[in-house]
Formats: structure tokens, C-alpha cells, sequence
């Protein structure tokens, strides 16, 4: 046993023995690791996000996020949905208030910048305790106001306002022209640049101003239905049987659909699955390739390697026993290769804010984001990028090693 | 028979056997070392006496014949079981093969890492040995910082560490000035006179004159024995 401990300090000493070998290693490792770590990060701060985003976790009847969203659906696509449908779902017993929503979009500024507008009444905006209400601590202004007719007051998000340059009071060229004739938008609040980044490229306005940018009075895109806990699934039954459907046959009808929180959920991972897939694919290639990198820089002062193993080898030592020492050495180059991509990741995310490769998992997001992104480093891809470190050197140099072992001391000197 | 410390029996040596470059380093060469004796073998550049020091010494396995070292066969030997019988060996080599930014006590003690000495009873060991060569202030300093005569020292000292029953040399003096040389000759004939067997290549005249058995080799030949 004390044998064995001895190797094995051998093994720990060797990394300073051969310094650039070492140094060489533990850089072709960070390099395959931390894209790895950062990306998983991402994927991981963006699947909380969503999930908060959708309420996950918050039970029915909470009052903060809707339980059901109403939306119609014709040939397979999302049409509108009449906003006079609010009054009979609201009726139902059991369901606690009807918020109709206009998500649409837009384009601003001669750029022609994307962005999403959302449309939510005025006296759900202005309703204390609700979603938005918390929103707005989240923004430098105030939420708007605006009703129907009246020049559209807007919030943005920041990643607009930093692109258009607008500030707070601001005034923008029409971005409509409804039947009540131009009426020109104001700014009347900016989201911080540190929340969400699905708040980055948004519009926030009333439900009102929303129908007028869009012209469309008296239809929403959904209907949110809020609901008393335990109800949400007789609800749904019965607003399906409410609605239409596509019996009428006339140029109106349009099929129901009413998708619970619970279905938002299971739709997550596939969304954010797709990115992930094609990270996880291009992960395996870059390990594939890291291996190679590896079995190259292992190269690195390899003459010396097979000289010193040589000289091990001459003076008594036994195969096993420098196997031994060089796995000892592989596995703490390992850990101390995942210890440093683990710190590099962490700093990549948090003080670099995803630099790059943020673009990669957030559409719109440029290669210096304007917006925190979202990150969670858990313990289970820091165990998997300990594994994958000491599995990477492990596999670089258990060959080299082996083969120099088992040859002739005389010839290994040579 | 004499039946001596170490036996080469038809000993051969080809090196890339088949090919093109295809190099006989060493033909049907017999010998026997005695337990105790001081050998030298003698011979030009190219004739085999890195090679033959090198199959006595378990260092490599002959394509030919073979060696019997005290009461073993070698070339019967497993991987591990010529690991033990190298632990009964000492090897002081041409270019020193120490390695480099080891202390040169850990130099010398590395062999007797895999046998489970404490850190401290391989440095009280390493002290004596260095004290004997003349290399205390030395312990702690790398080899690149010694002189070639201070490294070739500190080989001779690893060699001597496990007190090995016999000594490999090749060509220890032929890197070192005149005065380390001296120097180098009079430690290797203290080891013998201790009991210790050497078994040294050479080129180096003041060193084949102490030798009690001289076998001169020409292109891979043994073509004379001289006691």
C-alpha cells in the first residue's frame, strides 16, 4: 500500500516535471471543455427562463400567471380570436377573470428592427399584485397608459432602445396608420438591460393602442383565462364546448385551442432541445477531436517521456507501476484541467455575459448581448466535465505510456 | 564449467531483422562473468558493447541465445519478473540518464520508490550514498545544474543505491575531462574491491588497466577473452 501511494506522489510530481507537456494538456483540455460547460450553462439558464416564464412549479389558482390560454386556430394556423368571448369563458364558475393579449409583430426605425409587441388592458397593467404589475420594477419609466385613439404609449425592451437609441420620453416615427388616422408613439418606459432576455426586442403597450397599431378592433390573439385552484381541466372542457368550432363553416369559424400550463411544459424541451441537440452534436465532435488534440500534445516532449519511462523501466521499475504513476498523473492533470474550465466558464458567463457564444442559443442576440443572459452551472455538467477532463488525458497518454512501457528499457532510451 | 555471476550463451543481436536496414549488432557471443570480478569490454565504435552490456543487463532481449543472471535464465523471464531481476542491478549510463528538475536525492532513490521507502529513509539513504561520492552539498540540486563529472557521480550513486550485486557502465568516462574521469575510475574500483561485480564498456585504456577480465569485441564479435 505504501508502494502504491508512493507511485502515485510520483505521479503527482511528474506533472511539474514535464511542465510544458503539462501546460500543453491542460489547455487542449479547457479548450474542448469550456465551449461545453458554457453552452450547457446557456441551455440550462434558458430552460429556467422559460420555465419561470410559463410558471412552472406555481400552482393553479395563484393569480399570478393564467392557468389556460384561449387561442383559434385555422388550417392548422393561429388566427384571432374575438375578444367578446371573454365575457361567456369569465362566467364560467370557477374562473376568476378573462385577460385577452395581443402578441404580434412588428418592424421600427429604417433598420427595420424585429419586434415583438404585446398588448395587455390597461386595467390589467394598472391591477396591483398581477405579473405586469411586478414588471414594472423592472423598468426605467412607467407602464403605459394609452387608450383607444390616443397616440400609443410604449414600453421597450432594451435591446431595442440600445438600437434605435431611445430613451424614456422619446417620441417614434408612426408605425401605423388605422382608420383613426397616424398617431405618433411615445416611450414611456425601457425594461433594464438585466432581465429576461425574451424582454429584450419587446414591445409592451395597452390591449387598445395594440388594436390600433395592428387595426384589428375587437379580436386578441389569446384569451388568458385565470382560474380557481383544482378547475383549470373542467374549465378547458367547457370553453371547448363554448367555442365554435368549425361546424358554422363560414369564413369566422376557426377550431379551439386552450393549452394548459402543464402543456407549455411538456412543449419546453423540444424548443430548446433543438439547440441543444445541435450543441450536443457538435460537443461530440469537438470531444472526438479533443482526443486527438490530446494524443498530439502528449507529443509535447515526448522524447523526454520515453527517455524518463525508459529510465524507469531500467532501474527496476515495473509496468504496472508506471502505469500507475502516469494514470495518477493523468487523472490529476484532469481535474485540474475541469477545475480551470469550470472557473474560465463561470467567468465566461458572468463577467463576459456569454460573449459569442450566447448568439449561438438566443435568436437576435449579437456577440456582445445587450441583456444578461440566463445561466445555471449545476453540479451535474461540472461532475460530467470532471469525467470527460480526466477521461480526455486518460485516454491522450494511456497508450503512449503502455507502448513505451512495454518496450525494451535499452530501446526506450535510445 | 565456470559457472560465474552472469553466462552469455551464444548470444545474437539483430537489429530490424528482414528489412532493408537490418543491423547484426551481435553474433553468437559466450562469456562468463565472474561474482565479484571487474570486466571490461573493449572494442571500437559499432562493435557491441553497448548491445552486449545491454542483453546482461536485462536492458533488451537478445534475438538469439541468451543469459543466465545468478540462478535465472532472462530470457524466460515475464515483463515483471525482469523488473525484479533489474532491481539487483546497478546501470550507470554514457549520458547520465537522470531526469531532469528531479533533486538529485530523488534522482537516485527514484528505483526504490515502488518498493515502499518512506520519504525520509530514501533521503537518509541518498545522504550516505552522496556522502561516499562526494555529492552531499549536491542533493538538492537539479542534474542540469551539475557538472557532467558531479552528474555521472550522482549516476554511479543511483547504480549503488539498492546495493546491487553487479554494475552496469557504458562508456562512463567517455563524456567527462581527464580529472573527473580519474575520479570516476577510482570510485568504480572502490565498488568492486567492496565485492561489488562491474561489468564496464570502455575505450578508456586507465580503465581497461584495472580490470581483472577484459573481453574485446569486434563488429559484434567476441574476439578475445583476457584476465
Amino acid at each position: 500500500m505504501s508502494s502504491l501511494l508512493n507511485i502515485a506522489r510520483t505521479g503527482s510530481a511528474a506533472i511539474l516535471l514535464s511542465p510544458l507537456r503539462s501546460a500543453v494538456t491542460v489547455l487542449a483540455v479547457i479548450a474542448v471543455l469550456v465551449p461545453y460547460l458554457v453552452g450547457v450553462g446557456l441551455v440550462e439558464g434558458l430552460r429556467q427562463e422559460a420555465r419561470i416564464a410559463i410558471g412552472v412549479g406555481i400552482p393553479a389558482g395563484e393569480e399570478l400567471l393564467p392557468d389556460l390560454y384561449v387561442a383559434a386556430n385555422q388550417f392548422g394556423r393561429r388566427v384571432p380570436i374575438p375578444v367578446a368571448l371573454a365575457e361567456p369563458i369569465g362566467n364560467f364558475d370557477g374562473v376568476t377573470r378573462v385577460v385577452p393579449r395581443i402578441v404580434g409583430r412588428i418592424t421600427l426605425g429604417k433598420e427595420n428592427v424585429e419586434a415583438v409587441l404585446v398588448g395587455m388592458p390597461r386595467e390589467e397593467l394598472q391591477r396591483r399584485g398581477s405579473t405586469i404589475q411586478r414588471l414594472a420594477q423592472l423598468i426605467d419609466g412607467q407602464l403605459p397608459r394609452s387608450q383607444h385613439g390616443e397616440g400609443p404609449q410604449l414600453v421597450i425592451g432594451s435591446g431595442l432602445a440600445r438600437q434605435l437609441d431611445l430613451q424614456v420620453g422619446a417620441v417614434i416615427p408612426p408605425i401605423f396608420r388605422s382608420g383613426g388616422g397616424e398617431k405618433t408613439p411615445t416611450i414611456t418606459g425601457i425594461f433594464h438591460s438585466d432581465i429576461s432576455p425574451w424582454q429584450s426586442q419587446m414591445i409592451l403597450t395597452t390591449f387598445e393602442s395594440a388594436a390600433d397599431i395592428f387595426d384589428q378592433q375587437g379580436l386578441a390573439t389569446d384569451l388568458l383565462v385565470f382560474c380557481r385552484r383544482g378547475q383549470p381541466e373542467s374549465i378547458r372542457s367547457r370553453i371547448l364546448q363554448l367555442m365554435p368550432g368549425s361546424s358554422t363553416g363560414d369564413a369566422t369559424s376557426f377550431r379551439p385551442s386552450v393549452t394548459s400550463r402543464a402543456d407549455l411544459e411538456s412543449l419546453l424541451p423540444a424548443g430548446l432541445g433543438h439547440r441543444e441537440g445541435v450543441f450536443n452534436l457538435l460537443f461530440v465532435v469537438a470531444f472526438a477531436i479533443g482526443i486527438l488534440v490530446i494524443l498530439i500534445t502528449s507529443g509535447f516532449g515526448r522524447p523526454e517521456r520515453r527517455r524518463e519511462i525508459g529510465i524507469l523501466k531500467a532501474t527496476g521499475w515495473q509496468t504496472d507501476e508506471i502505469l500507475v504513476r502516469s494514470l495518477v498523473e493523468s487523472l490529476l492533470l484532469g481535474l485540474v484541467s475541469a477545475a480551470i474550465s469550470i472557473l474560465v466558464a463561470v467567468v465566461w458567463l458572468k463577467w463576459f455575459n456569454g460573449f459569442w457564444i450566447a448568439g449561438i442559443f438566443l435568436a437576435g442576440v449579437e456577440t456582445q448581448p445587450a441583456i444578461a443572459v440566463p445561466y445555471v452551472l449545476a453540479a451535474q455538467p461540472a461532475g460530467l466535465a470532471v469525467l470527460i477532463a480526466c477521461l480526455l488525458v486518460t485516454t491522450g497518454s494511456a497508450y503512449s505510456t503502455w507502448r513505451t512501457a512495454v518496450t525494451p528499457p535499452a530501446e526506450a532510451m535510445r | 564449467m565456470i559457472r560465474g555471476l552472469l553466462e552469455a550463451e551464444s548470444l545474437s543481436r539483430i537489429y530490424h531483422p528482414g528489412t532493408s536496414s537490418e543491423v547484426r549488432a551481435l553474433s553468437d557471443v559466450s562469456l562468463v562473468i565472474p561474482a565479484g570480478s571487474y570486466v571490461v569490454l573493449a572494442g571500437p565504435s559499432g562493435s557491441g558493447k553497448t548491445t552486449l552490456l545491454s542483453l546482461l543487463g536485462a536492458l533488451d532481449r537478445p534475438t538469439a541465445g541468451g543469459v543466465r543472471f545468478s540462478d535465472r535464465n532472462l530470457e524466460e523471464c515475464s515483463d515483471v519478473e525482469l523488473a525484479r531481476q533489474r532491481r539487483r542491478m546497478g546501470f550507470v549510463f554514457q549520458d547520465f540518464s537522470l531526469i531532469p528538475r528531479l533533486p538529485i536525492w530523488e534522482n537516485i532513490t527514484y528505483p526504490q520508490i515502488p518498493r515502499g521507502l518512506s520519504a525520509a529513509k530514501r533521503r537518509q539513504a541518498a545522504d550516505d550514498v552522496l556522502a561516499r561520492l562526494g555529492l552531499t552539498a549536491k542533493a538538492d540540486t537539479p542534474p542540469e545544474e551539475l557538472s557532467g563529472g558531479e552528474q555521472q557521480r550522482a549516476a554511479v550513486a543511483r547504480a549503488l543505491i539498492g546495493n546491487p550485486e553487479v554494475i552496469f557502465a557504458d562508456e562512463p568516462t567517455s563524456n567527462l575531462d581527464r580529472r573527473a574521469a580519474a575520479e570516476l575510475a577510482a570510485i568504480l574500483q572502490e565498488i568492486n574491491d567492496n565485492g561489488t561485480t562491474l561489468v564496464v564498456s570502455t575505450h578508456d585504456t586507465d580503465l581497461a588497466g584495472s580490470a581483472s577480465l577484459v573481453f574485446t569485441l569486434e563488429d559484434g564479435r567476441l574476439v578475445d577473452a583476457t584476465s
